[in-house]
């Protein structure tokens, strides 16, 4: 077990580029602020904007075109969604052979890994190059380490409020019984809820899917550096090939939005299907549009449009609740997270 | 071929180079020459302290240098201030 290995030491370069894509955050808070003010006065009376998101484009996008703030803003978003994977990517690179044997040893342990070999990608993950990082979640041979100890962990950490640890552990306590024997945990990718789950229910047996290889190679690693025996799957969440109720929990954390609204329903009626009677689904994922005001929607949908994210619009404009009571789950709820309302969570019970 | 009235002409060519639609392409390459900056002031930084901690040998020393919490929130610093310069200058009306 070395969880060191998981807390990687980087040589100048690597660490100073990925300093540079974290301070850059705090150096692009002045622009990004004025960026922000013309917005808001671009878009006026926020209740008279279109009810179509596009519409509503064609009204602010206009009155921005004098903004230079605004277009320095979009070219700070262009720079860093270009370049933060492939900063991740060439400090692994830098350090990998005094990572590759402690790496490799990450590979025994209690856990167990099923990758399929003949596994064919659903056409809304295939080829798409999610958060803009190219090749997506499979596009470079430790894509799993990178993206969940140096793009998260070093970075998205640092500017999350309140850190994105610390919230899937908020998420996951949420479920109701303080107890699970058996917990499913849908695009679990590289287990940072997954982990989270295991904390929270250090008695559950835990099992993954995923559709990256890289991911779930990584959640592997997790697990027997904790020394936790998870199954981890390389299959999809909407089809899981598990028996049916055979979980106490079904989880997930953020994958919703990485697909689009029928494989939402699809995925809630897999939970349903694989839930022992009376089991619980908690499901989590981003903020709905229909709880944002016009603009707040517009600007979260400018963010995905140039962040890698083709299936948010549809995802955020789903109804999760609606859908989990479609399926057959009971007592559900559906609301953000306090403070910020976020993540959006939605929860029920099987009968 | 008809040789130009003034040969002075040549000095300064009307030559047309980048247009409005590089500007976008040339604001990536100048962030990217920030970062390329950055790096290398970063490594000033690591090569003064490691000097002198070390009067040998220094170039592994700095390869694996790894700051402490003081130094990386004052680099982090410095390049926030950094960024925000260039930024400033790109943003100015």
């Amino acid at each position: 077990m070395n969880i060191e290995t998981l807390n990687p030491k980087f040589n100048q370069r690597g660490r100073a580029e990925i300093d540079f894509m974290i301070s850059m955050f705090g150096g692009s808070n002045t622009v990004r602020q004025k960026a922000d003010a013309d917005v808001n006065e671009a878009a006026g009376e926020i209740s008279a904007l279109p009810d179509d998101i596009d519409a509503r484009t064609e009204v602010i996008m206009p009155k921005l075109s004098k903004s230079r703030a605004h277009r320095v803003k979009s070219l700070v978003g262009e720079w860093h969604a270009r370049n933060h994977a492939n900063v991740c990517e060439r400090a692994f690179d830098e350090i990998f052979p005094q990572l590759e044997a402690d790496l490799t040893a990450l590979d025994n342990g209690p856990a167990q890994l099923h990758l399929n070999p003949d596994f064919k990608a659903p056409n809304y993950w295939k080829g798409v190059d999610f958060h803009r990082t190219e090749g997506g979640w499979d596009g470079h041979p430790f894509a799993g380490y990178v993206h969940a100890e140096i793009i998260h962990r070093k970075i998205v950490d640092s500017s999350f409020p309140g850190g994105i640890f610390a919230q899937r552990k908020k998420v996951a306590s949420r479920a109701p019984k303080a107890h699970y024997d058996t917990i499913l945990d849908m695009g679990c990718s590289t287990a940072h809820f997954t982990q989270a789950l295991q904390e929270t229910y250090p008695d559950a047996k835990i099992t993954g899917v995923d559709l990256s290889a890289r991911t779930l190679e990584h959640a592997f690693r997790v697990a027997n550096a904790h020394g936790w025996d998870w199954k981890l799957y390389q299959r999809a969440a909407e089809a899981t090939e598990f028996e049916a109720e055979s979980f106490d929990l079904v989880a997930s954390y953020i994958l919703l939005h990485e697909v689009p609204a029928a494989t939402i329903e699809a995925i809630f009626a897999e939970a349903f299907r694989v839930l022992k009677p009376g089991a619980d689904m908690i499901m989590s994922d981003v903020s709905r549009y229909a709880d944002l005001n016009k603009l707040s929607a517009w600007k979260a949908d400018q963010s995905a449009l140039y962040g890698g994210e083709p299936h948010w619009r549809e995802s955020a404009s789903t109804d999760l609740g609606v859908i989990a009571k479609k399926v057959g789950f009971v007592d559900v709820t559906a609301a953000g997270v306090a403070p910020r309302s976020y993540p959006y969570v939605v929860q029920g019970r099987k009968p | 071929m008809s040789l130009p009235e003034n040969p002075r002409d040549f000095n300064t060519p009307d030559r047309e180079t980048l247009s409005d639609l590089d500007v976008g392409s040339l604001g990536l390459a100048v962030l990217t020459l920030t970062r390329e900056l950055w790096v290398l002031t970063d490594r000033m930084h690591v090569m003064e302290a490691v000097l002198a901690e070390n009067n040998l040998d220094i170039r592994e020393d700095i390869q694996r240098y790894q700051p402490d919490e003081k130094m990386t929130s004052e680099l982090r610093q410095q390049s926030a201030a950094l960024t925000e310069r260039i930024l400033s200058a790109l943003s100015k009306d």
